[in-house]
């Protein structure tokens, strides 16, 4: 499992704004060196690898349907107890995952609630995903558009290359 | 509600901690067990199986059953998906996906092949049957029993499931029940909650039934207790004949009345001082008594082997999550290994 770098000088757009928002700048290192692979984000908080209820169904089948075209980012916030590491092992989710601690959270991601899924293209979010809002969490509830989206982004992009 | 049914299926998979009940502070019961030992100890490991997967299927949450061939069934809660497997692990269907329509699932728990040769399958969310032809390739039928959630299920003739479940609303709550698929209806139902009556809502949040059978004996273990409980079923309902205790070194019960907070690290800290029966494998003259552990984020799994009339065998700590028993193999998930796509197998030494 590779490592986040979200370096402090990147993530200081949200010192006490609103969250990020569809048609924000990715926050940090997200923009990474390829541009034309969408990246999906799962940005959470330690305990919710606990809960029952995570996106990590659809997270397996991007990752499962799509693989080295699409890159998935995990981001765990409040994580003293490492809980996400072996949640990812267990689930086999493969991501470049990192922990943040709340202030470092807020100021690369502003007051967006936890938890929450975005997906971003060239830099920019294209998509918001939170809990019991429509889309992409927990297998039985899953929704989607997260996918579609996905799919749609990587076909786009290859159509450019 | 839902997230109290999660409770139960996150208990019966690894633990988990979505629950919203007060949760009593569990005691370690002061139960004899045999001597601890080691996995190659007490069993001679025969080889290994590779499960096949594809961008289909991912090996997640696993829970099998024996098929009459010889092969494997798994129903897998998390990827809402059933299984055919061969002996060698070869794939030979996967059926499902998240949803609510007939062929989908929502936490497949339980695959059998009925001796007609059809499959069913049950959905522990939503408490779902449904009939599969035997190749797994169209919906027969779907039924849904009065149930909520769905802890277990096992044929007891092309007709008639046996299945472990809760009773919404009941005023004296049965664990077990016989499902007719003709009638669609339970002709009975019977095994009270094995807990004082006030902790009834606790265990029930929390219990998960082990099932087995050999003959005309059912033998049943509920999560929260350290026991085997033997039902003959040429009677109906089903009639008591017996009890079994399991040796369980520092199993805990739970005594009345003491609340812990609501948050999520007390719920662990709790959970971590269980040690929740999963799964009772009955042997040719003995029992392998599947039980878990929760350590930090690991869910680890031990096994408790004691004679027919509970005389302490051994028991191994770590030994890895047992999938299924024939006779005196054993299928088990390799410890070390976080993914569940590579199966064990190996007989039980003589002791």
């Amino acid at each position: 499992m590779a490592i986040l770098t979200l370096s402090a000088a990147a993530i200081g757009r949200f010192g006490d704004g609103d969250g990020l928002r569809q048609g924000d700048p990715t926050p940090g290192t997200w923009r990474g060196a390829d541009r034309t692979a969408p990246v999906v984000a799962w940005v959470f908080r330690g305990e919710d690898c606990l809960s029952c209820f995570t996106p990590a169904y659809d997270l397996r089948r991007l990752q499962a349907e799509h693989g080295d075209r699409l890159r998935l980012w995990t981001v765990a916030v409040q994580d003293p107890g490492d809980l996400a590491r072996p949640f990812l092992k267990r689930e086999r989710i493969e991501t470049v995952h990192r922990s943040l601690d709340m202030d470092a959270y807020r100021k690369a991601f502003g007051r967006t609630e936890l938890p929450a899924l975005y997906l971003s293209l060239r830099d920019t979010i294209r998509g918001l995903w939170r809990p019991g809002r429509g889309a992409a969490w927990d297998g039985a509830g899953s929704d989607p558009t997260l996918r579609e989206m996905v799919a749609h982004l990587i076909a786009r992009s290859r159509g450019r290359d | 509600m839902r997230e109290l049914t999660r409770t139960t299926l996150a208990l019966a998979v690894a633990f988990g901690a979505c629950g919203d009940d007060d949760h009593p502070v569990p005691t370690p019961a002061a139960d004899p067990a045999g001597p601890t030992v080691s996995l190659t100890e007490v069993v001679d490991l025969r080889g290994e199986i590779q499960a096949e997967e594809n961008d289909r299927v991912i090996n997640v949450a696993p829970i099998f059953f024996d098929d009459a061939d010889g092969g494997f069934l798994v129903a897998d809660l998390k990827e809402s998906q059933v299984r055919l497997y061969r002996r060698n692990g070869s794939l030979r269907a996967a059926v499902g996906g998240p949803g609510d329509g007939p062929g989908e699932f929502r936490s497949p728990a339980m695959v059998h092949r009925l001796p007609d040769g059809r499959l069913v399958t049950g959905d522990f969310v939503n408490a779902r049957l449904t009939v599969f032809t035997a190749n797994a390739d169209s919906v027969l039928d779907t039924q849904d029993p009065p149930l909520f959630p769905l802890y277990n299920a096992l044929p007891l003739s092309s007709e008639r499931l046996l299945l472990a479940g809760r009773q919404p609303g009941s005023p004296r709550p049965r664990l077990l029940h016989v499902w007719n698929l003709g009638s669609e209806r339970i002709e009975a139902s019977f095994f009270p909650v094995p807990v004082a009556p006030e902790l009834s809502a606790t265990a029930l949040s929390l219990g998960f039934v082990g099932l087995d059978r050999r003959a005309d004996t059912l033998f049943a273990t509920f999560s929260l207790t350290d026991t085997v409980y033997a039902f003959s079923l040429t009677a109906s309902p089903p009639r008591p004949i017996g009890k079994t205790p399991v040796p369980i070194q520092g199993f805990t019960i739970i005594p009345p009345k003491q609340d812990v907070s609501r948050s999520v690290e007390a719920r662990q800290r709790w959970i971590a001082q269980l040690t929740p029966i999963q799964a009772v494998h009955v042997m040719p003259r003995s029992f392998l008594v599947l039980f878990g552990e929760r350590q930090g984020p690991e869910n680890l799994w031990h096994w408790t082997h004691f004679s027919r009339d509970g005389a302490p065998l051994f028991e191994l700590r770590n030994g890895g999550q047992i999938l299924s028993t024939r006779g005196d193999t054993i299928f088990f998930l390799d410890p070390r290994a976080m993914v569940p796509n590579r199966w064990q197998f190996g007989v039980l030494k003589p002791r």
